[in-house]
């Protein structure tokens, strides 16, 4: 597969209307459109999920990170990049639901099927894209939260909000500051040990804090804190 | 104003849904959680589903679609939305108030058996009313008589609303210059209906003006009717004292709940449970007694009339189920949630619904009928004692909860305690708020819901906000009943309401907070409005009185309904959360602002407790600003001379 483009998400477009998700799943199901996809068995399932992010709502889906956290995690390697900007890829074949790869992503990239035998995980759409279409999820958004661009046509906005080490082939201008309440914060270091860029000041029994400069807004942080503490604003 | 510190609190409704959370029970919470985050374009009002060409939304961010296929715009899609709330709202009371037609009707013609005419006194005033002659007629004759005109309100084929004219004058006209006096209760709904299907109506002012008539036909007309006709087959109620939360449910007692807003239904399971019949059979299943006990409207129609107990309000349907002690959960129509079939069936309480018009899979159906109310009401006691034995005494949890509450306050009544049996009016109400001790008249309404936070009790913050700041406040609904379990109708409460309004209050004998009723009954609102009007020196219109109106969470479409009806009788009324229409930015200026010019009220929404507390405090002074009585004004000797200068 030759280098593919990126998806552009800007939350504070997401309008929560869930399309996306629709789309995601019928793209991926037998019948490739919606009445047949609901009569499936199993039913087709959507790689990305709309859930809300702080006060806002935002599409979750794999960052196809250039260092994934899921790839090692596998115990039958059925998680494999083929190299920088290039999509990860998970081989159905070879995985055994296992859940490795679901306890590692801090980004709810990738969760269980319904019936908990294999991962689901977005795939960027190769099918599509090798037939030149784009992404069943930047075709089906109505408001412009998802797009889907070439690397070529990212701005330099945007390309500086790649996210670094997560989203290679996801680019997330979140227009969102991460602030830790420190009312609310226990100081488990858990948002710490899953910054990608090394953000956040940690110390035990201090409230935690988020070094601005240096937050590519991945949100991990809030994905992963377990007390909520981790405001979107 | 109030600080997050002092932010009233229910800790009962916590510790119920913490207790229900660690059995795995589902309640209403949970399942809001799981659809969050909510479509914004259902949010917003920008989703319209009218015809075959669509689905089609608009993008509110101006990149995508404008308009939908068949070029609706933004404003079109939003005030269609609107108009098809306010008819699911008004179609639900005017319903329930044919209903109630029709059983006096019946009542008259001595066909409903175990139904009576209770309240002579006023069938007489509302025949007077309607133009219907009372001399020479019997009290069933008459019965059938307002019955048959009041069914004929429905779909009369000319003319305007009977009860309309009970509106001042002035208000009257206010509505003939805009066009929208209510003509017939169906024919406005069908219009709507009409209006909104696709390529007829599309222009946003055009199609709210019809949306407002339509709101006036269920407020003067529907809920007016339901709310007359009910008292008098049921008693006009009076101020009298009732109890309100889970606590009224009895351990070792049959609990039977009646939840739903039909009293054709709940007074009948009243009575039958009174039948000494019924307790025999009651005591042989080892109970000491029966216990009836509401939720929601149906508990506000037989608590102001009968000081039966309120087991609580709608968002509280579910705890009364998880207490292990509901023997039957007895339904009829409105604001009842599936999701009670499920967890009823994790219990031993019977689900059962009544209403023809009203099934829910998984429940026993027992049909309702008024030509046999009473046997079919002691069938379903019956379930209830049934049920009785199969308590698992394990699970039995009835929280030690409960505020007594006085509560009943008619307009009628509260003529009553203002000037007495010889001299009732509303004379002291307008002298006190035109000499400035009680600032003014807060109707603080309607629903509550999850999107509210667990233990969160903003009608609480609200109410106390506006007595301490002199304002008496009139409640119906579920928003009453969340003050009057949390103690705000009792006399202590009396300290927290400013020394104006305490002054009246303590001198009248009558609370700061006057239960009015059920939803229905905001229609009596609209009465004691156009009598503080026709009483005299706060104006000549409703939109002239120092009142505002407010619903905090409202939930359903009847509340959108009710708000509109009060903004076109001329009333400020702000709502909590969101109304669908903030995706238009012409309709919500419309709505919130240019309507004012039009009927004299606008609507508020989106704001907090206080934010809410301090808007309407703040309309109602400006309200009294205009009238003048914001100074003191010396007073006027009139002499002799002087009154015949007078012109009227």
């Amino acid at each position: 597969m030759t280098q593919p483009g990126m998806l552009v998400i800007r939350v504070k477009r997401c309008i929560a209307c869930k399309r996306c998700m629709i789309e995601c799943a019928v793209a991926h199901s037998q019948s490739r459109e919606l009445v047949g996809a609901m009569q499936e068995t199993p039913r087709p399932e959507p790689r990305i999920r709309v859930k809300p992010l702080g006060e806002f709502s935002a599409p979750y889906q794999c960052r196809h990170c250039e260092e994934p956290p899921c790839v090692p995690a596998c115990p039958k390697d059925a998680l494999s990049k083929e190299g920088p900007g290039m999509p990860v890829v998970l081989d159905l074949e070879s995985c055994e639901g296992v859940g490795a790869c679901v306890k590692k992503c801090p980004f709810l990239g990738v969760v269980k099927s319904v019936d908990g035998t294999h991962a689901v995980k977005c795939d960027l759409c190769s099918e599509r894209l090798e037939r030149g279409e784009i992404p069943a999820c930047a075709a089906a958004c109505p408001t412009g939260a998802i797009t889907y661009k070439r690397p070529e046509e990212l701005t330099d906005e945007e390309r500086a909000s790649c996210s670094g080490s997560p989203g290679a082939a996801l680019v997330r201008k979140e227009e969102i500051v991460y602030r830790i309440d420190p009312d609310a914060c226990i100081a488990c270091m858990k948002c710490a040990r899953v910054c990608p860029a090394d953000a956040i000041e940690s110390a035990k029994k201090t409230p935690h804090k988020i070094i601005e400069e240096r937050c590519v807004k991945c949100g991990a942080c809030y994905v992963n804190c377990p007390v909520d503490a981790v405001q979107a604003l | 104003m109030a600080d997050d510190a002092q932010k009233p609190r229910d800790d009962l409704s916590l510790n119920v849904l913490a207790d229900m959370a660690s059995c795995g029970l589902e309640t209403t919470w949970d399942r809001y959680e799981a659809q969050v985050p909510q479509c914004g374009f259902g949010k917003s009002g920008l989703c319209c589903r009218h015809c075959n060409m669509g689905p089609c939304n608009i993008d509110p961010f101006g990149d995508g679609p404008q308009t939908g296929v068949c070029g609706a715009d933004a404003d079109t899609i939003v005030a269609r939305g609107f108009l098809r709330t306010i008819a699911g709202g008004a179609a639900a009371h005017s319903d329930h108030g044919r209903g109630v037609c029709e059983l006096l009707l019946a009542t008259g013609r001595g066909e409903a058996p175990g139904y009576q005419i209770k309240d002579e006194e006023k069938l007489h005033f509302i025949a007077q009313s309607m133009g219907i002659e009372a001399e020479g007629k019997s009290k069933e004759d008459l019965a059938i008589a307002v019955g048959e005109a009041a069914l004929g309100e429905f779909g009369r084929p000319s003319g305007t609303l009977l009860q309309a004219a009970r509106a001042p004058a002035r208000r009257q006209e206010v509505w003939a210059k805009a066009g929208i006096t209510p003509r017939a209760i169906d024919r406005e709904i069908v219009e709507a209906m009409h209006r909104t299907s696709m390529g007829v109506d599309q222009d946003y002012h055009h199609l709210l003006l019809h949306g407002q008539r339509m709101a006036l036909a269920d407020g003067w007309g529907g809920s007016m009717l339901a709310t007359e006709l009910q008292d008098i087959l049921f008693g006009t109620p009076d101020p009298c004292l009732g109890e309100i939360n889970l606590g009224v449910l009895k351990k070792d007692q049959v609990n039977v709940i009646v939840h739903g807003h039909e009293p054709i239904l709940s007074e009948m399971v009243a009575l039958a449970a009174q039948d000494p019949g019924m307790i025999e059979e009651a005591k042989a299943a080892g109970a000491k007694g029966i216990v009836v006990a509401g939720i929601c409207c149906t508990a506000n129609e037989l608590l102001l009339r009968h000081g039966i107990p309120v087991a609580g309000n709608m968002k509280m349907q579910e705890l009364a189920i998880a207490t292990g002690a509901v023997d039957a959960m007895v339904v009829d129509l409105q604001c009842i949630m599936q999701g009670d079939v499920a967890l009823a069936a994790k219990f031993h309480t019977r689900c059962i619904t009544t209403s023809p018009k009203a099934k829910i899979r998984g429940a026993t159906h027992i049909e309702f009928d008024e030509h046999n109310a009473l046997e079919t009401a002691k069938q379903v006691v019956r379930e209830a004692i049934q049920a009785f034995p199969k308590r698992d005494p394990a699970r039995v949890k009835i929280p030690d909860a409960k505020s007594a509450a006085v509560v009943g306050f008619s307009h009628e009544a509260i003529k009553y305690m203002l000037g007495g049996r010889f001299r009732a009016s509303y004379r002291p109400l307008n002298d006190n708020i035109i000499n400035g001790r009680i600032r003014g008249v807060a109707g603080v309404v309607g629903c509550v819901q999850p999107k509210v936070e667990k233990g969160e009790i903003p009608y609480v913050e609200l109410v106390k906000e506006l007595v301490a700041n002199d304002v008496l406040v009139v409640q119906t609904g579920c928003a009453a009943l969340d003050c009057g379990r949390s103690g705000l109708m009792l006399p202590e409460f009396m300290d927290a309401a400013g020394p104006g309004l305490r002054e009246v209050c303590e001198t009248v004998g009558m609370p700061p907070v006057l239960h009015a009723g059920s939803c229905v009954d905001n229609s009596r609102i609209l009465i004691a409005l156009a009598e503080m009007v026709a009483e005299g020196g706060l104006g000549d219109d409703i939109s002239t009185l120092p009142v505002a109106g407010a619903c905090f969470e409202w939930m359903h479409e009847k509340a959108i309904s009710i708000g509109q009806y009060f903004v076109s009788s001329g009333v400020f009324t702000a709502f909590g959360i969101t109304l669908p229409v903030f995706g238009s930015p012409n309709v919500t200026k419309y709505l919130t602002e240019e309507i004012e010019q039009e009927v004299g009220g606008k609507w508020a929404f989106d704001l907090s407790a206080s934010q809410m507390a301090a808007a309407m405090v703040d309309h109602i002074n400006t309200k009294r600003a205009a009238l003048g009585i914001d100074k003191k004004q010396e007073r006027v000797l009139y002499d002799m001379e002087a009154r015949r200068q007078l012109k009227f």
